[in-house]
């Protein structure tokens, strides 16, 4: 809408500050509480400084091993979802798509069960590397399953139906949830209490490898789509409107189906379905500023990954010493905003949600 | 001695920008284009009628290089189209389609930059930001700029994508050496509209109509369908008629439009009546 008097530059760097803020915040929180000295102390020694005070190493190892890549972590993976809502909503011209509603989600969790329950009873004997790369490639096509199975059946002739969509976005999840289930119930008891944990994503498994992978296919998917941000643009006015201002509609719409599945497959093989993400963050955006696909993909990268990490804090703080699966706080939050632009939509058809 | 000193008249021969040749298109088992052949020049508007479902937005589909998968051939100039110089297409030849399915709140002037993307890289550059407020002055929408555009009625939204539209081939495209504009010879520029002005008031109609005439004038090969026969006969320099996917009429309007074609191919009874400052024909129609 660019009702804002802010400019792009402007909100960027205050999404960028926020973002620094509440990793220094949530990595101060927590079972045991750092202060700020510690953190700045422990940075350090990490960086090769030598610290002046003597350092308890303790807390040194919470911080180190735990906390900082935790997240960390959580700060891919919200930007990865985010991201995501970003182009599957441009994808689908619709505001109200995510990863979680329409299937790639639960696809990406469903082929990464399959790794987690049957690698090991193939026995397979995959080298460390191979074996850490198997959980997201299986995520990925289960993700890539799903998602397509969904815009096949939701876009006929050029033009997506948003009930059908949402209808096939159930059913295909059904489908993907009840496949997890099963593998779970058949997998030997600790595995199966790490799957069952996953349909609610969780990110206490969280270590330095989970943040490499996901880093850098969410850097890469960010850079990649940033290079389609135009074309991304062009195709909210529809598909052959698309096609005459110059976009290989099929050739595109392939690049971004991979490019989304790709980072949604990866975050979801490291810390299951997170729900609701990528549907309210580009929405705080539009409302915020415009809905732009360009200020949209950096915006939800910086803003998606600040809102994981808010929740994830909450997940940890509020029952602590126990802590809440990760995504009962972003459904508790989300669904309500989706009720709220679903009905919207059906109120204002003819101007639509933002009108 | 005097013919030796002259050089050579060129011949003023209306120069042919688009053709088509033997066009056919099967839409879900029904033939909606049966074979046509036509022209469309340069500096003309050139208007398709014909009846619901005879085939005119298809046809200007094909010609507009979004539909391939008919037989036959379109040529711009005499080069013929493929999918392959899509992005070259885009800068010379823009669409306006009867409806848009924007559902999200981009402001005018996001809208209207839209028509430059073919144009630029990553970001606009100082000359596309000139030529879209240029665009929206033309269709007198300026102080829309910053509107949200899914807050417009359905006229506006039309006048928004018209501006989009008039953008995208705002100038003739330059010929420089690593980029040879083989589908417009001579710098020409083509546009398509399809049912421009169905939602627009009577006063936007007939200046809508005119930008049209204007923007023909500059080297720009105008084809539109419109539902208007006294529109179409009063702004086109040519019209062509389509019935059951087949030409049935083509030529100037005041040599093609009679009362008896409209009753041929539309079965409406008609009165042809003059009106003091129409040269065009006008015609009452009866049902």
């Amino acid at each position: 809408m660019n009702n804002s008097r802010w400019t792009f530059g402007a909100l960027y760097s205050l999404l960028t500050a926020l973002l620094f803020v509440s990793v220094i915040v949530s990595v101060r929180l927590g079972a045991i509480d750092l202060s700020y000295g510690q953190i700045l102390d422990y940075t350090l020694s990490a960086l090769g400084f030598s610290s002046s005070s003597p350092l308890n190493t303790l807390q040194q190892g919470v911080f180190m091993q735990i906390r900082l890549p935790r997240v960390l972590l959580c700060a891919v993976v919200g930007a990865a979802l985010a991201v995501s809502g970003t182009l599957m909503q441009a994808l689908f011209r619709n505001p109200i798509v995510e990863p979680g509603l329409v299937g790639t989600s639960a696809g990406a969790a469903f082929g990464a069960a399959l790794v987690f329950v049957l690698g090991k009873s193939i026995g397979a004997s995959y080298s460390d590397l191979l074996g850490s790369l198997a959980l997201p490639v299986a995520a990925f096509a289960g993700g890539l399953v799903a998602t397509l199975a969904v815009y096949r059946i939701a876009n006929t002739q050029g033009k997506v139906t948003v009930a059908t969509m949402i209808l096939a976005g159930v059913a295909v999840n059904a489908i993907f949830t009840s496949g997890t289930g099963f593998l779970a119930y058949i997998a030997r008891d600790p595995q199966a209490r790490s799957i069952t944990f996953w349909s609610l994503g969780t990110f206490s498994g969280a270590d330095w490898k989970a943040v490499a992978i996901v880093a850098v296919t969410t850097v890469v998917g960010v850079l990649l789509a940033l290079r389609y941000a135009k074309a991304l643009n062009a195709l909210l006015l529809g598909e052959s409107e698309a096609a005459y201002l110059g976009v290989n509609i099929q050739h595109f719409k392939t690049i971004i189906l991979l490019l989304n599945t790709l980072i949604v497959a990866t975050a979801t093989s490291m810390v299951g379905v997170i729900g609701f993400v990528g549907l309210v963050t580009p929405h705080l955006l539009r409302l915020i500023k415009s809905a732009d696909n360009r200020f949209l993909i950096i915006g939800s990268a910086l803003l998606g990954a600040i809102v994981l990490i808010a929740a994830d804090t909450l997940a940890r703080t509020l029952i602590a010493p126990a802590e809440l699966p990760i995504g009962v706080i972003t459904s508790f939050v989300g669904a309500p905003v989706f009720l709220w632009l679903l009905v919207r939509q059906k109120s204002q058809s003819q101007g639509g949600f933002y009108a | 001695m005097l013919e030796q000193i002259l050089p050579e008249q060129p011949i003023l021969e209306p120069r042919t920008a688009l053709q088509a040749r033997e066009l056919r298109v099967t839409l879900g088992g029904n033939e909606i284009l049966r074979g046509i052949t036509t022209r469309f020049e340069a500096g003309k508007v050139s208007m398709i009628l014909g009846p619901n479902g005879s085939g005119k937005t298809t046809l200007l589909n094909v010609l507009a290089g979004e539909l391939t998968s008919g037989s036959g051939e379109v040529l711009y100039g005499e080069q013929r189209l493929t999918t392959k110089n899509r992005s070259q297409l885009a800068r010379v030849r823009a669409v306006l389609a009867q409806h848009s399915e924007l559902a999200f709140p981009l402001t005018v002037e996001e809208v209207v930059m839209m028509g430059r993307y073919p144009h630029f890289v990553l970001k606009p550059t100082r000359h596309d930001t000139e030529i879209c407020a240029a665009a929206l002055e033309q269709i007198r929408m300026m102080d829309f700029r910053r509107r949200n555009y899914l807050t417009l009625s359905g006229g506006e939204r039309q006048r928004v994508h018209f501006a989009r539209v008039l953008a995208q081939i705002w100038e003739a495209p330059q010929h420089s050496e690593h980029t040879s504009h083989t589908l417009s010879q001579n710098g020409t520029r083509y546009l398509f509209l399809d049912e421009p002005i169905s939602f627009l008031d009577l006063k936007y109609q007939h200046e809508f109509l005119h930008t049209a005439r204007e923007l023909a004038a500059q080297n720009t090969a105008v084809v539109a369908v419109l539902h208007d026969i006294n529109l179409a006969a009063q702004y086109g320099d040519a019209v062509l008629v389509l019935n059951h996917g087949c030409v049935v009429a083509e030529g100037a309007p005041h040599a093609v439009l009679k009362p008896e074609l409209l009753w041929n191919v539309y079965g409406v009874r008609s009165t042809q009546v003059s009106a003091a400052g129409i040269n065009s024909p006008f015609f009452v129609t009866y049902g």
